[in-house]
C-alpha cells in the first residue's frame, strides 16, 4: 500500500515525524484510501441491492429494467459517493507538531477544530476489517466528557506513531519527538514493540472455554430450552425444532463474538502507559487512562470457580456501560476477559502499582445476613486500608468491587427496618462512574459505625501521589511491598509467557 | 443500633419548623394527583366499586403520608464537621450520607413555588457523582444562602489539587 502512497499527490509523506517548526504549518491529510475504505460499506450496499434483483425468486421478471439502466444508476450512485468521500478527504487537514493539535474540515462549513495536548485522556487505534485490509487505521482521541475526535484513516504506522507522540504529551513531555515507527509482526498483530512490556496475554484456547462456561452462556441455554420445553409440553414438536436453530445461532454468536472480540488481548506497558491490544476481524488497541479509571470490579461466575477464571471490567468516566456488550464501534470497558488469579493481581498491580487489594483485611457478614442474603451471606465481605476500599458480594456470579479513597467522592449507610432487627446495614461508596454500584451488603452495623469515620478519614486525607503512579517519589529505595509486588510482576509475566508458548 | 445514626459531634443540626408543612402539601399535591388519575381511570373502565375501594385506601394513605411529613421533618439532621458535610435521612429506611468538602462540585440554593409560601428553601451539594444525594431541604431562606456560603468556602478550601 505504501507505494500507491508515494504515487498520489498527499501533501507529504505522512511518515516522517514533524520537523522543527517550519514557519508555514506542515498540514498532513488522511490516508488516500480513505474514502474508499468509508465508502465500502456503501458500495456492499448498492451492489446487494441491485443484486437480489437478478437473483431468480418466483416473481416475474418483467418489470426488471433494462440492464443498461441499472449499471448507470450504480454508476451515478458510486460516482457521487466517490465524490463526496473524495471531497471530505481532500479538505480535511490535520497539523501536529510541537505546538499544536488541528483538525481542519470540511469544504463547504470549514471546522476547525484544535485539541490542547494536556487535555488528551485516551487515544485508540482501531482498525475495523475493512482498514485492516489496507493497514489502515483510525485514530480515536479521548478528550473527556464524552467526546472523540476521531482521525481516519491513517496508515497503520503513522497512527501508532502519532498515538505515542500524542500520549507522550499528553503526559506533559514537551520535548517528546515523534519517531518513525516501524510496522514488525507483532506491532501489526498485538501493537506490541521490543520495549513494551507484556503484563498479560489471554490465550483463544481460554476466551473460547471462558465464553462457554460463562453465565451468560447457560443463561442462553436455558432461555432456549425453556422455550422448547414448552412448545414441546404444548404438543408442537415441529416448532420445538424450529426454536433449536435461533438458540443454536444465538449460542454460537457469543461465543464468536466473545472470541473475536478480545482475540489475542494483550495487556503491556509502555513509557506512555498501559495498552490494551485485541480483536481478530477488527484490532483495537487502546490506552488506558488511569486518572480517569474510578473502580475495578474482578467477577466470577460459577463455573470459573472450577477454572479459577476472572473476568476485570473497568469503571471510567465517558466509556459507557460496564459489561456492555462491545463492538467496533465502542471502546470495551473489560480489562480482562478471562483469566487466572495471577493475572488478575499483575493487572490491577500495573493500574494502581502502590495498591494490593489482597492484603485488604476484610470483615466477613454476621450470621444475621443470612436472613436477608440467604445465598450470598456467605461470600459477603468488605473492608479497606489506607489505599482501597473492597467489597464482595453475589452468588452466581462472586464480585469484587475495588475502589481507591481517592476516586470515592461520598459514602452513604442505609438501614432498612429489617436490617435494623437483624443489626445489619449496607455501605454504599458513590464514585463518579455511573455503571458499577459499589456498596457491601449485610455488613454488621455495630463495626460500621465504628469504622466509619476511619473511612471518612482517609476520603480526604489523601496521599501525596495518586494511586495510578508507581513510585513515591521522595522514597529512595523502594517500600519492600513494593518491590515484592514488581518482583510479582515479573513472575507473573514469566508465566504468562511460559503458558503462552505451551 | 442507634449509634450508628447518632451525631457525630454534639448534636445534629434540624430543618426549620416550617419545612413539615410545605413538605406536607408537596407529598399531598404529588400523591393527589396519582390518587385522582387512578380513580378516574378506574371510574371509566371498572365496576362501581372499583374507584370507590381505591378513593378511600388513597384517601387513608395521603392523610398518613401526610402527616408522615412532620416526623420526617424532625428526624432530618445534618452536621458540618471539619472535612465533611454528613446527612442522617429516614424514618424506616434510614440512610447516612457523608461527603467530604473536598468532593464538592457546586452548591445549588433552590426553591419552588410550594416551597417558597413558607419562605424556605433547600441547599445542594453536587459532586461529580450522580449518585452522591446530599440535599438539605427545608431551610429557611436566610439560613439556605448562609449554608450554601460556608459549604462552598469550605469547598475552595479543601478542593484537591487536580
Amino acid at each position: 500500500m505504501s507505494d500507491t502512497e508515494r504515487e498520489l499527490p498527499p501533501s507529504e509523506p505522512p511518515s516522517e515525524p514533524p520537523a522543527v517548526a517550519p514557519t508555514p504549518k506542515r498540514t498532513e491529510r488522511a490516508h488516500p484510501l480513505t474514502p474508499l475504505v468509508r465508502g465500502w460499506v456503501v458500495l456492499l450496499a448498492i451492489v446487494i441491492g441491485f443484486g437480489r434483483e437478478f437473483v431468480p425468486d418466483g416473481s416475474e421478471p418483467g418489470r426488471l429494467p433494462p440492464l443498461q439502466l441499472i449499471l448507470a444508476g450504480i454508476g451515478a450512485i458510486a460516482l457521487i459517493a466517490v465524490i463526496a468521500g473524495f471531497m471530505s478527504w481532500r479538505f480535511t487537514r490535520f497539523v501536529v507538531d510541537a505546538d499544536e493539535l488541528r483538525i481542519d474540515a470540511g469544504a463547504i462549513f470549514r471546522s476547525s477544530k484544535r485539541i490542547a495536548f494536556e487535555r488528551v485522556q485516551a487515544i485508540d487505534v482501531v482498525q475495523p476489517f475493512a482498514a485492516r485490509l489496507f493497514r489502515l487505521a483510525e485514530i480515536r482521541i479521548d478528550i473527556g466528557g464524552g467526546e472523540t475526535t476521531q482521525l481516519r484513516y491513517l496508515s497503520l504506522a503513522r497512527a501508532y506513531e502519532l498515538r505515542d507522540y500524542l500520549l507522550a504529551r499528553a503526559r506533559g513531555h514537551r520535548d517528546a519527538e515523534a519517531t518513525h515507527h516501524e510496522l514488525t509482526a507483532g506491532s501489526v498483530l498485538a501493537d506490541l514493540t521490543e520495549q513494551d512490556q507484556v503484563l498479560v496475554r489471554v490465550e483463544p484456547g481460554t476466551l473460547v472455554l471462558a465464553a462457554l462456561t460463562s453465565h451468560e452462556f447457560f443463561g442462553i441455554l436455558l432461555s432456549g430450552a425453556v422455550a422448547i420445553g414448552i412448545t414441546l409440553a404444548l404438543d408442537l414438536g415441529w416448532a420445538a425444532l424450529g426454536l433449536l436453530l435461533p438458540v443454536g445461532s444465538a449460542l454460537i454468536g457469543f461465543v464468536a463474538q466473545r472470541v473475536t472480540g478480545q482475540f489475542n488481548y494483550t495487556l503491556s506497558r509502555r513509557a506512555a502507559g498501559l495498552r490494551i491490544a485485541r480483536g481478530l476481524t477488527s484490532l483495537t488497541s487502546q490506552s488506558l487512562p488511569p486518572r480517569r479509571i474510578q473502580a475495578v470490579q474482578i467477577s466470577q461466575s460459577l463455573l470459573w470457580r472450577r477454572l479459577g477464571l476472572f473476568r476485570i471490567d473497568l469503571e471510567v468516566i465517558g466509556w459507557g456501560a460496564v459489561g456492555g456488550e462491545e463492538d467496533a464501534k465502542s471502546v470495551s470497558t473489560i480489562m480482562l476477559p478471562a483469566g487466572t488469579a495471577d493475572q488478575v493481581t499483575t493487572a490491577i498491580a500495573a493500574l494502581w502499582p502502590t495498591t494490593d487489594y489482597r492484603q485488604v483485611e476484610l470483615t466477613p457478614a454476621p450470621r444475621s445476613a443470612r436472613w436477608l442474603h440467604p445465598l450470598s451471606a456467605p461470600f459477603l465481605r468488605w473492608g479497606f486500608d489506607a489505599r482501597l476500599f473492597v467489597a464482595q458480594h453475589g452468588w452466581l456470579v462472586r464480585r469484587w468491587q475495588l475502589v481507591p479513597h481517592s476516586r470515592a467522592q461520598s459514602a452513604r449507610v442505609a438501614q432498612g427496618p429489617l436490617s435494623r432487627r437483624l443489626g445489619l446495614a449496607d455501605l454504599e461508596v458513590h464514585t463518579a462512574g455511573t455503571h458499577l454500584s459499589i456498596h457491601a451488603e449485610g455488613t454488621d452495623a455495630a463495626t460500621v459505625g465504628e469504622r466509619l469515620a476511619e473511612l471518612h478519614a482517609h476520603f480526604h486525607h489523601l496521599p501525596d501521589h495518586d494511586v495510578s503512579e508507581p513510585v513515591p517519589a521522595p522514597a529512595v529505595e523502594p517500600p519492600r511491598d513494593q518491590a515484592a509486588g514488581t518482583a510479582d510482576r515479573l513472575a507473573d509475566q514469566a508465566d504468562a509467557t511460559i503458558s503462552s508458548t505451551e | 443500633m442507634d449509634d450508628l445514626f447518632a451525631p457525630p459531634a454534639g448534636a445534629w443540626q434540624r430543618l426549620a419548623p416550617r419545612a413539615a408543612p410545605a413538605r406536607a402539601l408537596d407529598t399531598a399535591i404529588g400523591n393527589l394527583v396519582w390518587l385522582a388519575a387512578a380513580v378516574a381511570a378506574a371510574w371509566i373502565f371498572l365496576e362501581w366499586w372499583v374507584p370507590v375501594l381505591i378513593g378511600g385506601l388513597g384517601l387513608v394513605w395521603l392523610v398518613y403520608i401526610t402527616l408522615r411529613a412532620w416526623r420526617w421533618t424532625r428526624a432530618f439532621g445534618f452536621a458540618e464537621r471539619e472535612h465533611d458535610l454528613v446527612i442522617s435521612t429516614g424514618l424506616w429506611n434510614r440512610k447516612l450520607a457523608v461527603i467530604p468538602y473536598s468532593r464538592m462540585q457546586s452548591v445549588q440554593v433552590h426553591s419552588g413555588p410550594v416551597e417558597r409560601l413558607w419562605g424556605i428553601a433547600k441547599v445542594s451539594l453536587v459532586t461529580a457523582s450522580v449518585e452522591t444525594r446530599a440535599t438539605i431541604p427545608g431551610l429557611t431562606a436566610t439560613d439556605a444562602t448562609r449554608l450554601r456560603d460556608r459549604l462552598i468556602e469550605a469547598g475552595e478550601q479543601q478542593a484537591l489539587p487536580l
